[in-house]
This record gives structure tokens, C-alpha cells and sequence, in this order.
């Protein structure tokens, strides 16, 4: 909490913003009259926004609600960019927590797997995967995930081979704990702050990841609906109305922001200790 | 450096036929075949198609007659485009993409360059202040979403502009494309750049420099600017990457024939050699740019050339 | 009108206090070793001199260069006193020579800037400010890099980049703490040749009481960015009248020591940065402080040529030699 306090004001407010949303994205298709995909025949076509009409903010070209729609689909992009995110993190953290505590052969050994990754033109891959299989929810996280632990890896090795030959280390070996052990409870305690950093800056890229495949039209199928998918049906009909563009894009405008807001802010407040 | 270069095409050889052996058998494992239509084919006709394109062989088999082919410079058939070899395909669509991809990596280098030069001008100042939010802006907004809102506004309400397409020798045409595609990338630049630019600016050689009675603008494009180059060149990797991926959403948005949009299409319709080829083309090109970086690392900073 | 003249110079760090009343004078072609421990504020007050202090920190008081006033002067004023009329010699010369470009380049942009020298007219200049530091094979250097150079060419280097504006006053910061003892020496017969044949004044910023005499013939010593002592060089090495200067001379590793001795050191260490003190910075370690040193600053005293900042050293005790060396 006191690390709350000590962020600014602007970070403090896009986390609130950012709850809020969340919060929105829980509850307004819970309590609007209308359901994500619920078409009204004889409802405002796209009109612009009023408090009066039926629809707030109006409707798609099919009579769903823009307002609805919106929140629908920041679950599904909020939900994948945390669930991606910590898929990341699994397998970012103990990989990358494995070679560097065991060092040596087997380090150099990983982290040149993850060179040969990182040559990898990953979007493609994931493209190929998402056309091939279809457009499973489950593969949309393991692709994104596997696109985005490279870095988080390569982080926590680095950081790893640091802590490794700090004295709270040598005295818990010397204390005979065993390595597996000492990698638990005293190394990835340690590693908390850069993972924290790392993973609130994750959390965006994946949120764009999955609406870029989404826009592709290969990522989240109806009557799931996501920003991407949502961004794209509204660059179709610009021409008739702008709102099923501006609101799914302001939306993701807003979250991305927040979370980077954020994820800057804790660098700056946590980055000395983890130099230290 | 011609070590490494060599080094670098030692290594660079095993791993694209790591990323080509993948995908083929990755797509192989995909449910779907190229020759799915709405209406199934009469099987005497499917059976005559999968022998000409030897689909019929085992999988090892076309695996070892594919890599025969690479070995020769053909990337074999393409099942979507008729009477097409795949090398053909890229060499119409390539040249397309890299022009889209260039204009717009030199948009962002120059405009993201010179963003960074006046924000560290006065550090925490209110100009360095304002362009650092414009560019937090900019990382927020994709190029999916940047390009159906320049759409929107410079083609459909100013007019100014065409929405899409792509004649050779218009330059009207590139304009929208290359905006979206480099707007992001300038606020990544921009960012990178003026945060090792604030890091060089501290160190003591400038210090020095100053010191000496070098004027402010020397000291910065003439001392600090190499130093500052560096982990610039070394997002530009990537940064080049994502330009090429970014122009498969670009491409498909604006109507252009570049590679990009061959690609997805392609993906859907298991267009097995064309999705192969671009694949390993994107991979080449991805070994290439870590390479030319890794030049570029060791033109600017001596200490490495002599490592 | 002396060249230099920095009058009640101070320098605050929010409130802290970094240099406080700092006061000298130099004549052309004067010299003179500003004497202190590290973090005694002696680097800062020469940065202040430049206006080159770190952002956060501000000076006040007067600097005097050549009659103009340097303190709160505009940044183009700043700029043509920089190289051309002060030069500052850096303590790490490997950190203060870009790494990224070559010696001959580093130098031809001064020689550009300063002297209007281009093409081969630079290119001869180069070679001689070179050859005047005496660094070998000049035509060879002006190709390479400071990573390529050792340490003592390094130094020389930076003495040839201080040369190249022609600057009237040289300011040396710990010439030769980084070189090791057959360099240091070398080094300092080299200072003392340029500022003969450069007609330089110079200021030598050391902790290493060798340099001074050699050198320097007025002396100043820096404690927590308090002048404690000003003297001509030679008394205040061989009659020091402060407890500070004493000790310090004390804590050499030159002076003469029976064998076995340990070497005698100043107990305690520099005080943190706090706001201006009304006691004598010193008190705390000093061997001779009294109540009255912990609750009132002394004044600074003055008798012929030297002064001192010191309750327990009244102005009308003549302490030993200092006669014989007016």
C-alpha cells in the first residue's frame, strides 16, 4: 500500500480508471437491458450518442449495442490480457530463473534456444497457428504466450545471475537448504520487483497481440467478441457511422494508457531496488 | 566483421530450416487440406490434384522433395494461385511490402529522431513533457487502429487523400499506409531515443565536452549522438520486424498487393508453399536485420570493433 | 588586475551547503594548489567557476575571469570563456575523452572552434599541441582511439585537448591520481614545462601534497567546503598553522615515518551536507577543539600573506617560520 501511495498522482489515477473499467466490464452487460449479441430490429441505427434514445450510444448496423459491445469485449481483451500475461510469466519466470540460478552449461545452453527463438518471426507463426486450428480461445493464449515469454526469460535470467552470488544465498546453502530450495525462497522473492514492472507492461502488449489477430479477423469468434474483433467490424462501416469505430478504439486508447501509465510508474518507484 | 558475417550465416542456416521444418509440419498437423471447397471434388479429380502436387507421397517425403527444391532456389507450387511458383508470387509482392516497410522505418527514424533531439533539449521542460505524452499516446494506438481513423479522416471526410489502393508511381497512395504504419514506431523511437540521449548526456566525456566550449548542438549530435545510437539500433531489429508484420494489417487495410496480404489469405486456405515461403523469406529477413545491426553496432562503437 | 578573482564563492545544494566563502586570487601566470580530501567541494567550486555545476546545485558570490563576471553570466559568454579561456584538465582522463571518436577528431574541433584552424593548417597544429605534450608517434594518435591509448598517453591527450583553445588558465583536477608513480612525475614535469612555455596560469585541484610544491606556489585547503588555510606553498607545507592543514600533512604516506610506525590517519570522517554551520567544520575531528569551536564559526584571519580559519591559531602568535618565507 505504501508503494501505492508513493506513485504519481497520474499513475494513481489510471489505476482507478483501470478498476473502474474493469468494474464496467463486469457489471454494465450484466445489468443493460441488452445482451452482447442481442440484435434489435427496430432499434436507432448508429445514432450519435444521447441519454434519451434507447441505446446510449447507439447501435451497430446489425442493432447491437455499441455500449454493450464495448464492455463484452473489454472481458474478453482484459480477461486474455491477464490470463496471456501470466502464461508468459509461468513459463518467463522459471525458465529464465533456471538458467540463471544453475548458470553455467545449462544456461548458456537455454538462453541460446531463446536466441534461436528470438530469430523466429513469431507473428507469423501465430498467424499460421490461428488460420490452421481455427480460432480457439485455450490456443489464442498458448500462442500468445509462447510469442511473449522471450523477454520476461531473458529478464529474470539476468536478474538471476545477480541475486545467485549475494551473500543471503551463500549462507542459505551454507545453512544446507537445497537448491531448489534456495531457488523458492530466496531467489524468486527476490525477483518479485522486475517481474511486477515487467508483467503490468506485458499486460498491453498482449491485449494488442490478441486484437491484432482479432482484426485479422483469426482470433475471437462470435458471439465472443473482443476490441480487435470489434475495431474491425467498425473500420467496415466507417463510412455509414464513426461510433462502431471510436468506441471500441477509445476503449482500448484507455486501457492501454492506464496500464502503461502504470507499468512506467512502478519501474520508476521499484527500479532502484532491484539495481541495489 | 566478415567473421561475422560468416559466423552469422553459420547459425542463421540451421535456424531457418528449424523455423521451415516447423510450419511444414505444423500446417501438416492442421485439420483441412488445400483442396477443401464448399462442394467436395469428385475423388477421381482429388486424387489426380494431390498427385500432381504429391500430396499422395508420405509426409517425409514431400518434406525431403520441399528442402530438394529450396536447395535450387524453388519453393514449389502454389495451391492457391494456378500455374504460380511460390518465388514468383514473393518476387511480385516483395518489392511492394519493402518499399511500404522502408518509407515507413525512414518516416519513423527521422521523425522519432527529431522529436527525441527537442525533448532533451530542456529535460522535464514542458515541451519534453508534452511530447513525451504524444508519444505514450502514440505506443497506445496500433496500427490497426491508427489506419481506419487516418482513413476516416484524411480520405472520407477531407477527401485529401485516396482510402486505399496501389498504382505504381502514385505517391498519393503511399502516403495513409506509411503514416500508420510508421506512427507507432515514432513514438517508440522517439522514447528510446531520448531516454539514451539523457543517459549520454550525463556521462562525463560530455561533461568534458562542454567544458571545452563546445557549443550545446555539438555536444549532442557530434558527441552524444553515437553513444545514444546504440540501443536505438538494437530495437531497430525488431523494430524492422514489426514493420514487416505490421504491414499484413496495413496491406489488408489500404488494398495493397504486398506480401502481407497474400500471407493470410494464403494461411486460410493451406496454401502450403506460398504460407512456407513467406515464412522463411520473413525469417531471412529477420536473421538479416540482427545482422545488420550487429554491423551497425560495431561501425559506431570502436570498443567493439576491436573485441 | 589579476586574472582570476572568485570573492565569498558558495554553492548550495537545495539547502545544503556544498562550498561556502570561498575566496583567491590569481595573477596571470600565477598558480596556485587548491588542497582538500574528496567531497571537500574543491571540484565543485572549479565546475562553478565554468558554470558547469550538476543541475540541483547553484552558486553564489563572484567570479572574476579577465575582469568579466562569470556567475550568472549568459551560456554564449560561458561558452567563449570555456577552452578558450579556461581550460579544465579532468580528473579520469579515460572517462573524459569520448570513446566513440578519434583523438585527431576530438582535437580538430577545438582547434575549429577556437582557433579558426582547419585542413591542414589543424592538422599541423594537432600534431604539435601533440608534440608539446610529449606523447610519441602524434601522427599515429591522431587516428586512434582513447580505448587504444594508456593511461598516461591518455593524460596527455587531455593536456593537449586543454591546450588547443589556448586558454590563459589551466585547471588541473587530480593530474595524476589515476597514473602510477614513475608517470605521476613525468606528468608533472610536463605541467610545469606548458606553463612556462605557455605563459598558463594554473590551478592543480590534488589530495596528494607531492604536487604543490613542484607546482603551485600559493596554496588553499578545502575542508567540507570551508577554506581552512591560504598560505604560499612552502610555509604551509613546512609550518602548517591549522590542526586540519597539520593533520593532513600528518596523514601523507611521504613523510618522514619510523620504520614499523602505522600510518597516522585523521580520525573520523567528512560531515554530511548540511545547511551552513555556526561552529567549525572541523571541531568534530580535531585534537585541539574546545567549547568554542563547537558553537561559533571562526573568522577567517589574515596575516601577510597567509590566512586561516581556526579559534586555536590567534592572529597574534607567530607560529614559526612564515617570516622567512615573505
Amino acid at each position: 500500500m505504501s508503494l501505492l501511495r508513493r506513485l504519481p498522482r497520474s499513475a494513481q489515477l489510471a489505476l482507478l480508471l483501470l478498476m473502474l473499467l474493469a468494474l464496467a466490464a463486469m457489471l454494465v452487460p450484466l445489468l443493460s437491458p441488452y445482451a452482447c449479441d442481442q440484435i434489435d430490429f427496430g432499434g436507432v441505427w448508429s445514432a450519435p450518442p444521447g441519454l434519451q434514445a434507447a441505446h446510449w450510444l447507439g447501435t451497430d448496423s446489425l442493432g447491437r449495442d455499441l455500449l454493450v459491445r464495448g464492455f463484452c469485449g473489454a472481458r474478453v481483451s482484459l480477461l486474455v490480457g491477464l490470463v496471456g500475461t501470466l502464461v508468459a510469466l509461468l513459463i518467463g519466470v522459471s525458465y529464465g530463473a533456471l538458467a540463471g540460478y544453475f548458470a553455467g552449461r545449462l544456461d548458456a545452453l537455454m538462453m541460446r534456444v531463446v536466441d534461436v527463438l528470438y530469430a523466429l518471426p513469431f507473428m507469423f507463426l501465430v498467424i499460421v497457428l490461428m488460420a490452421l486450428f481455427g480460432r480457439h480461445f485455450l490456443l489464442l493464449f498458448v500462442a500468445l504466450g509462447a510469442v511473449l515469454w522471450l523477454d520476461m526469460a531473458r529478464l529474470v535470467r539476468g536478474q538471476t545471475l545477480a541475486l545467485r552470488e549475494r551473500e543471503f544465498v551463500a549462507a542459505a546453502r551454507l545453512a544446507g537448504l537445497s537448491e531448489l530450495q534456495i531457488l523458492r525462497r530466496h531467489i524468486l522473492p527476490n525477483l518479485a520487483g522486475v517481474v511486477i514492472v515487467y508483467a503490468t507492461l506485458t499486460v498491453p502488449q498482449v491485449i494488442l497481440v490478441e486484437s491484432f489477430i482479432s482484426f485479422l479477423g483469426l482470433g475471437v469468434q462470435e458471439p465472443l467478441t473482443s476490441w480487435g474483433v470489434l475495431i474491425n467490424d467498425g473500420a467496415r462501416e466507417m463510412q455509414s457511422s464513426i461510433w462502431p469505430l471510436l468506441i471500441p478504439c477509445l476503449l482500448l486508447l484507455l486501457t492501454l494508457l492506464c496500464l502503461n501509465l502504470i507499468g512506467e510508474a512502478l519501474r520508476a518507484a521499484l527500479e532502484p531496488q532491484v539495481r541495489r | 566483421m566478415l567473421n561475422l558475417v560468416l559466423r552469422r550465416l553459420l547459425t542463421g542456416i540451421p535456424t531457418l530450416l528449424l523455423l521451415l521444418t516447423l510450419c511444414f509440419f505444423l500446417m501438416r498437423l492442421a485439420p483441412g487440406g488445400p483442396f477443401d471447397r464448399e462442394r467436395s471434388l469428385p475423388p477421381a479429380v482429388e486424387t489426380a490434384l494431390r498427385a500432381e502436387y504429391h500430396l499422395d507421397e508420405s509426409l517425409w517425403q514431400q518434406y525431403r522433395r520441399y528442402l530438394g527444391g529450396i536447395a535450387q532456389g524453388d519453393f514449389g507450387p502454389s495451391f492457391q494461385y494456378e500455374g504460380y511458383r511460390v518465388q514468383e508470387l514473393i518476387a511480385a509482392g516483395l518489392p511492394v511490402s519493402l518499399q511500404l516497410g522502408g518509407a515507413a522505418l525512414l518516416l519513423a527514424l527521422l521523425a522519432g529522431g527529431a522529436l527525441a533531439v527537442l525533448a532533451v533539449r530542456k529535460p522535464g521542460g514542458p515541451l519534453d513533457r508534452a511530447l513525451m505524452s504524444l508519444t505514450l499516446l502514440g505506443i497506445c494506438l496500433p496500427n490497426y487502429v491508427v489506419a481506419p481513423l487516418l482513413v476516416l479522416l484524411f480520405a472520407l471526410t477531407l477527401g485529401w487523400l485516396p482510402a486505399g489502393g496501389w498504382q505504381p508511381g502514385q505517391w498519393r497512395d503511399l502516403v495513409l499506409p506509411v503514416a500508420a504504419l510508421a506512427l507507432p514506431q515514432i513514438a517508440y523511437i522517439a522514447r528510446i531515443l531520448r531516454s539514451s540521449l539523457l543517459e549520454t548526456l550525463a556521462a562525463p566525456y560530455i561533461r568534458a565536452a562542454r567544458a571545452r566550449g563546445l557549443s550545446e548542438s555539438r555536444v549532442l549530435l557530434v558527441h552524444a549522438i553515437k553513444p545514444a545510437l546504440l540501443p536505438l539500433i538494437s530495437y531497430l531489429g525488431p523494430a524492422a520486424a514489426a514493420l514487416l508484420t505490421g504491414s499484413v494489417v496495413i496491406e489488408q487495410v489500404f488494398g495493397i498487393p504486398g506480401l502481407g496480404r497474400y500471407f493470410v489469405q494464403a494461411a486460410l486456405n493451406r496454401d502450403y508453399t506460398l504460407v512456407l515461403g513467406v515464412v522463411t523469406l520473413y525469417g531471412a529477413l529477420v536473421l538479416l536485420c540482427n545482422l545488420l545491426v550487429d554491423l551497425a553496432y560495431g561501425a559506431l562503437d570502436p570498443r567493439q570493433r576491436a573485441a | 588586475m589579476n586574472l582570476l578573482s572568485v570573492r565569498e564563492l558558495a554553492v548550495y545544494a537545495q539547502q545544503a551547503c556544498v562550498l561556502r566563502e570561498l575566496s583567491f586570487e590569481l595573477a596571470a601566470g600565477g598558480s596556485l594548489a587548491i588542497i582538500g580530501e574528496s567531497g571537500s567541494g574543491k571540484t565543485q567550486a572549479m565546475l562553478a567557476l565554468l558554470g558547469l555545476l550538476a543541475p540541483g546545485l547553484r552558486a553564489q558570490g563572484s567570479v572574476r575571469f579577465d575582469g568579466e563576471e562569470l556567475i550568472g553570466a549568459p551560456e554564449a559568454r560561458l561558452r567563449a570563456v570555456r577552452g578558450a579561456g579556461i581550460a579544465y584538465v579532468w580528473q579520469d582522463a579515460l572517462a573524459s575523452l569520448n570513446p566513440y571518436l578519434r583523438i585527431g577528431t576530438q582535437l580538430g574541433e577545438l582547434l575549429a572552434l577556437h582557433q579558426q584552424l582547419r585542413g591542414g593548417a589543424a592538422r599541423a597544429e594537432a600534431l604539435r599541441l601533440l608534440d608539446a605534450v610529449r606523447l610519441a608517434q602524434p601522427a599515429l594518435r591522431l587516428h586512434q582511439y582513447p580505448h587504444e591509448l594508456s593511461g598516461g598517453m591518455r593524460q596527455r591527450v587531455m593536456l593537449a585537448l586543454a591546450l588547443a583553445g589556448a586558454p590563459r588558465l589551466l585547471i588541473a583536477d587530480e593530474p595524476t591520481s589515476a597514473l602510477d608513480i614513475s608517470l605521476r612525475q613525468q606528468i608533472v614535469e610536463l605541467l610545469a614545462e606548458l606553463r612556462r612555455s605557455h605563459r598558463l596560469a594554473l590551478i592543480v585541484i590534488t589530495h596528494d601534497l607531492s604536487l604543490v610544491e613542484p607546482l603551485c606556489e600559493r596554496s588553499l585547503v578545502l575542508y567540507a567546503g570551508e577554506m581552512m588555510e591560504a598560505a604560499p606553498s612552502a610555509p604551509l607545507l613546512r609550518a602548517p598553522r591549522h590542526p586540519y592543514t597539520q593533520a593532513l600533512l600528518r596523514a601523507q604516506p611521504g613523510a618522514a615515518l619510523p620504520p614499523q610506525s602505522v600510518l597516522p590517519s585523521i580520525a573520523g570522517s567528512l560531515p554530511p551536507l548540511a545547511p551552513p554551520a555556526a561552529r567549525c567544520v572541523f571541531a568534530p575531528r580535531c585534537d585541539r577543539a574546545d567549547a568554542r569551536c563547537a558553537q561559533q564559526r571562526p573568522d577567517w584571519r589574515v596575516q601577510a600573506q597567509s590566512g586561516w580559519r581556526c579559534h586555536q591559531v590567534p592572529a597574534a602568535a607567530d607560529h614559526g617560520g612564515h617570516g622567512a618565507a615573505r
